[in-house]
């Protein structure tokens, strides 16, 4: 007999049918109202297969099975994802929606000797745990405008590597601006280059102006074009207000007949008050999630892949972003937690993602009861519990959507995941043409996107 | 020659040197000599930065971090390498201000 309180198996709306959706099971299907019910009504009695439809035999014996939790980080020890390094909160940017703390962010950089100290930290940490992956992912500000930093790191972890036997990896985050040079280093040494591209040149000046008002398209589409034929992996980071939300298709083609990226990955722009002052705002979320669709199947047309952060992920997970899998994030002054964002934004919502500290300027001092207290809080999050993204999208970022004592109503970002996620479960159906009508359906989006429960067992037949 | 003025000196590959950047070091082809190099760390990066113009000056500290090591074994070291790599055909000197010039040692 079933659990009756089984709370992993979903049901969602989608026009006149149904996704029923198990990730933890890792069972999808399409069904009508009458074959939901009648699983619902077999799932809930535990009757015998006789007493359901037989072709819906196969699903229920799946669903009957014990679902399975994802792999969590676990034991007294960290365990990171990737060592991020901030090399500096100063940028040569100044874009309008920036919540990095650039504005105003003093020009130090990291210490070259804190900097060496955590990758041989990390290394250590990834021979004890007999791991091969030396992964390490550059922030900012711009983290380009402390390029020592990013050349002692590359250069200490290929060192250290070559002696371990590990692999490196590298992956920045960059608007790009960085001069042939370094560009040239980035091509040479980076394994992904996210280069922040906000699209034509109207809009990309718009958003991300230089200091001093002058556009950032030039040397942006520069960059594009360089990396385009390196042997870095290029992507574009595309960000969304209500300005370029209704051109994300042409924007994606756009992309990819101009440059050759291996991903795009739009995301919403970040309501903060110098874009609002700007009349820039987070697009609507139906109309991001319609145009997320369209843009993804132009770019399919060039067979490059789009991405939406908490889109459906391939395998159940706690987090959807660094945080909560144990990710190790260097501060320039030493600082380390488990987020890329200044602290100020995580405590005001409450949270403390500080991990630990440099200790001297030689030693990374990780607290492992902060360790276990970020695990926990990612996995206590009652606004996701109903919801067929729970194992996906897990909430988003942390801070900014579902922090502790958050709302328990969906917010825009829910919305827009929600509809995305479920277009996604369509095309792996190879359902596409579904996901197509879908979103052009304007009654059928809300009844999706708002559902308060995704819960079969909750599901009203 | 001022001992700052050493220590701006430019390292350039001629158009005959191709190298490559490999997992573990710097692959570097003479094509005039038909020969490989293969350069492991820490040469790898005192290649890697001069080649790609940071002066003496920038690389010293970078070295120095890479490498754990003193001012002066990181100097003996850029030193070294410019010396193997100017026989070698590898390199071309160059002043700050273009000008090329034969191997100067670094102090």
């Amino acid at each position: 007999m079933p659990d009756l309180s089984d709370r992993h198996i979903f049901i969602i709306p989608v026009q006149d049918k149904f996704l029923l959706h198990a990730p933890l099971l890792k069972l999808s299907a399409l069904v009508n109202r009458s074959a939901a019910g009648a699983i619902r009504a077999a799932l809930a009695s535990g009757a015998a297969a006789e007493n359901a439809d037989s072709r819906l035999q196969p699903l229920l014996d799946v669903l009957r099975q014990p679902p399975l939790l994802p792999p969590a980080p676990n034991g007294a020890e960290i365990s990171p994802a990737f060592l991020g390094i901030v090399t500096t909160r100063a940028c040569n940017s100044a874009c309008v929606y920036c919540d990095f703390g650039a504005p105003g962010a003093s020009g130090r950089a990291m210490d070259l000797q804190t900097a060496v100290a955590a990758v041989d930290w990390y290394a250590r940490l990834l021979k004890q745990q007999e791991k091969e992956l030396l992964e390490i992912h550059f922030f900012g500000g711009e983290p380009m405008t402390a390029p020592a930093v990013v050349e002692t790191v590359v250069h200490r972890a290929r060192l250290v590597a070559a002696r371990e036997r590990l692999t490196p990896y590298f992956e920045i985050s960059t608007n790009g601006l960085c001069g042939p040079a370094l560009l040239a280093f980035l091509g040479d040494y980076v394994n992904r280059v996210v280069l922040s591209f906000d699209g034509r040149e109207d809009i990309q000046n718009l958003h991300r102006p230089l200091r001093g008002g002058r556009g950032s398209y030039p040397g942006v589409f520069a960059a594009a074009q360089y990396l385009s034929d390196s042997p870095a992996q290029l992507v574009i980071r595309c960000c969304v207000s209500q300005i370029n939300v209704d051109i994300m298709e042409d924007t994606a083609r756009w992309f990819c007949e101009t440059f050759n990226p291996s991903l795009i990955n739009f995301e919403i722009m970040q309501p903060v008050e110098s874009a609002a002052a700007a009349g820039l705002y987070p697009p609507d979320p139906y109309e991001f999630a319609a145009n997320f669709i369209k843009a993804r199947r132009a770019a399919e047309s060039f067979g490059i892949k789009t991405v939406y952060a908490a889109d459906l992920s391939t395998e159940p997970v706690y987090t959807s972003c660094p945080v909560g899998s144990d990710t190790v994030i260097v501060s320039p002054d030493g600082r380390i937690s488990s987020c890329y964002l200044l602290p100020e934004k995580w405590q005001e919502v409450g949270l403390d993602l500080a991990l630990g500290e440099m200790r001297g300027r030689r030693e990374l001092a990780i607290n492992p009861a902060a360790v276990q207290n970020i695990r926990a809080m990612v996995t206590n999050k009652p606004r996701c519990e109903k919801c067929f993204c729970r194992w996906s999208c897990a909430g988003g970022c942390h801070v900014g959507n579902t922090y502790p004592g958050c709302s328990a109503d969906y917010s825009d970002y829910c919305r827009q995941t929600r509809i995305i996620s479920a277009c996604s479960l369509l095309d792996e159906l190879n359902l596409p043409e579904m996901a197509d009508t879908l979103i052009d359906d304007r009654e059928a989006l809300p009844a999706l996107a708002c559902r308060e429960s995704d819960r079969l067992m909750e599901w009203e037949v | 020659m001022s001992k700052q003025n050493r220590h701006s000196l430019l390292a350039t590959a001629p158009s005959h040197i191709l190298w490559t950047v490999e997992h573990n070091g710097i692959r570097i082809f003479n094509r005039q000599s038909d020969r490989h190099y293969v350069l492991e760390y820490p040469a790898a990066a005192v290649w890697d930065l001069l080649i790609r113009k940071r002066s003496i000056a920038q690389l010293i500290p970078i070295l120095r971090a890479i490498q754990q090591v003193s001012a002066g074994e990181a100097v003996a070291l850029v030193q070294q390498c410019l010396k193997d790599w100017h026989q070698q055909g590898l390199i071309e000197i160059e002043e700050p201000d273009g000008e090329s010039v034969d191997h100067h040692p670094v102090q």
